[in-house]
């Protein structure tokens, strides 16, 4: 099998479902090898536009060949019918009639366990050691487990609510600029405390790097994708939180973030206290945000405003899913994240918005039924949902 | 499609004999037909050049070792037709001076795109082979035209339940085609 039919394959299996963990770093690797690669994958994927074309090869297939047969008259036979159209004669023998009952109670089985190994499960708690620290170690089943101590130090509390809450401890000895870093997978998510009281939220696919160090008078913290931040009034010490270029600074706040890679968008939401959002460290531009204040931050233009509803920022750390009269891409990056699905979106997506006000725990076809009984069509094949505009 | 083995297509079309033309035919239409599609977009003569390839392949009896030297022969006619459509064109819009090189790049660079592109449609094209006829509309106006299942039941006149079965029924289809297909397990050597 040359390297073109292995890829065919997969790109096949990709847009069928099937694809395992191992093909699909395979066929990722192929995409990233070449821009070509990647363009042709975005075709071959494209299924509507990939189905018209068979569509329309599969309507000329008998034109083409009756025009072929109109130039050679020996490709007809059996008294002038084209062979295209004969069927192979099949005999039937009682064997085969077993053979066919168990072939279809081995297939039935297959199906039902592949049915079963694909389901597409809501996000957990899980979080893994940064990658550049300890690459992949997974913690929290470990220690939630046990209650024990694992990696960093850190230790796990269970709130009466059932929730699981992980303690940082305190290096007095390391430097103010020594750090750790911890990140959520997709498909998970963690609470975060430090010893001075302040708590981090880490939704799914997201990086959080703390200090080792809390007793100094700034702490400075890296983010990235979305988190939800409580900070505790403390007037001897200013906390900096670093995105990308940006830096927000803060001594007493609730607010929630989100900074997802690959998405340029940074946008703060204030509940509580204020926060002062510094566009980047060269420019030293400053926008200062009160509570109830959500400030959106791209590079070509931002937006600032009231805050519509706190639900929205803080609903997910509650176990609910909640958006009200939002984006489609907006509110999908979160739920592919927190399902760990791809997203492709097919047609003209109108600029309407749409609510959703589900548990976290609600199965993925239970949010594709709320979006459809908005006018939204979608549809899940393996890990991939289908979103399609008019 | 009648089976044959390799001896007998090659044989066959090496004699001029019907049923080996029509299993090649069936066989590598999508392949061929996918092939001068991207090479020649949108252009009324899609199905003109498809069909004077398999003529080309036909009418060249006795030449061939192997069903991959039928395979190259059908590659090359049919990227050739397209160069020399796109020539004419060319000509016809008064740029006779640049057409010959920009022609021959887009064939010889393109030449592992177009290769895994035809594969991937042939493993297509062959699945829809497979699907049983009263299912592929719904398949097609669910993947295609992005309709649900009330919408194709209201169209086609059918049930709702009916649709989604005859949808599952054309997705399961397309899941076992490839599951015949050789063992993949062995990508891990590339990685």
């Amino acid at each position: 099998m040359s390297q073109a039919e292995r890829i065919g394959a997969l790109i096949f299996k990709y847009n069928w479902g099937g694809l395992s963990a191992k093909e699909q770093e395979v066929l990722d690797a192929w995409r990233l090898a070449s821009e070509a690669n990647e363009k042709l994958f975005l075709q071959e994927t494209n299924l509507p536009e990939v189905l018209k074309e068979v569509e329309t090869c599969l309507a000329a297939r008998e034109k083409i060949w009756q025009k072929l047969v109109g130039d050679m008259p020996e490709l007809k036979e059996d008294g002038g019918h084209s062979i295209l159209n004969g069927q192979p004669v099949l005999r039937f023998h009682g064997w085969r009639v077993a053979a066919t009952i168990a072939v279809f109670f081995v297939f039935a089985l297959n199906s039902y366990n592949n049915w079963k190994s694909g389901r597409i499960e809501p996000g957990s708690y899980e979080a893994f050691a940064g990658p550049s620290e300890v690459t992949g170690s997974k913690f929290i089943d470990d220690i939630i487990r046990g209650f024990k101590t694992g990696i960093y130090g850190i230790h796990f509390v269970r709130k009466p609510n059932g929730d699981r809450i992980a303690m940082a401890p305190n290096i007095p000895g390391s430097s103010a600029l020594a750090s750790k870093e911890l990140y959520t997978p997709r498909g998970g998510m963690m609470q975060f405390s430090m010893p001075t009281g302040a708590q981090f939220w880490l939704d799914a696919a997201s990086t959080i790097r703390y200090p080792e160090n809390f007793y100094v008078s700034e702490e400075i913290f890296e983010i990235s994708g979305k988190a939800f931040i409580e900070i505790p009034r403390d007037t001897t010490k200013t906390y900096r939180i670093a995105i990308r270029a940006s830096v927000i600074k803060t001594s007493d706040a609730r607010f929630g973030l989100t900074a997802r890679p690959g998405d340029p968008v940074i946008d703060v939401a204030v509940l509580e206290g204020s926060v002062d959002f510094q566009i980047d460290t060269v420019s030293d531009t400053s926008i200062h945000l009160e509570a109830g204040q959500e400030f959106m931050y791209r590079k070509e233009f931002s937006l600032s405003g009231p805050l519509a509803d706190t639900l929205v920022i803080s609903g997910w750390t509650n176990g609910r899913i909640y958006y009200h009269s939002a984006d489609i891409a907006w509110i999908m990056q979160d739920l592919a994240a927190w399902y760990d699905i791809d997203v492709s979106y097919w047609g003209n997506l109108t600029k309407r918005n749409y609510s959703l006000d589900l548990s976290r725990q609600a199965s993925i076809e239970e949010i594709i039924e709320a979006f459809k009984a908005q006018g939204l069509n979608m549809h899940l094949l393996g890990r991939r949902l289908s979103v399609y505009g008019h | 499609m009648t089976p044959l083995s390799p001896q007998q297509v090659i044989g066959g079309i090496n004699r001029g004999e019907a049923r080996a033309r029509a299993w090649i035919y069936e066989k590598y239409l999508s392949q061929v037909y996918t092939t001068v599609r991207n090479l020649i977009p949108g252009s009324p003569e899609i199905d003109d050049i498809v069909q004077e390839t398999f003529h080309r392949l036909f009418r060249n009896e006795g030449k061939f070792l192997r069903i991959k030297g039928i395979v190259r022969f059908l590659n090359t006619t049919a990227n050739s037709l397209c160069i020399g459509h796109q020539r004419h064109q060319k000509i016809v819009r008064r740029y006779e001076e640049s057409q010959g090189v920009e022609s021959t790049m887009v064939a010889e660079e393109t030449e592992e795109y177009m290769k895994t592109l035809s594969h991937h449609r042939a493993l297509i094209y062959r699945a829809m082979e497979e699907i049983p006829e009263k299912c592929k509309k719904p398949f097609f106006l669910h993947y295609a035209k992005g309709m649900n299942n009330r919408e194709i039941a209201e169209l086609l006149g059918l049930k709702e339940q009916t649709v989604a079965n005859h949808r599952a029924t054309a997705l399961r289809v397309l899941r076992q085609s490839i599951k015949d297909k050789p063992d993949l397990n062995f990508l891990t050597i590339f990685l």
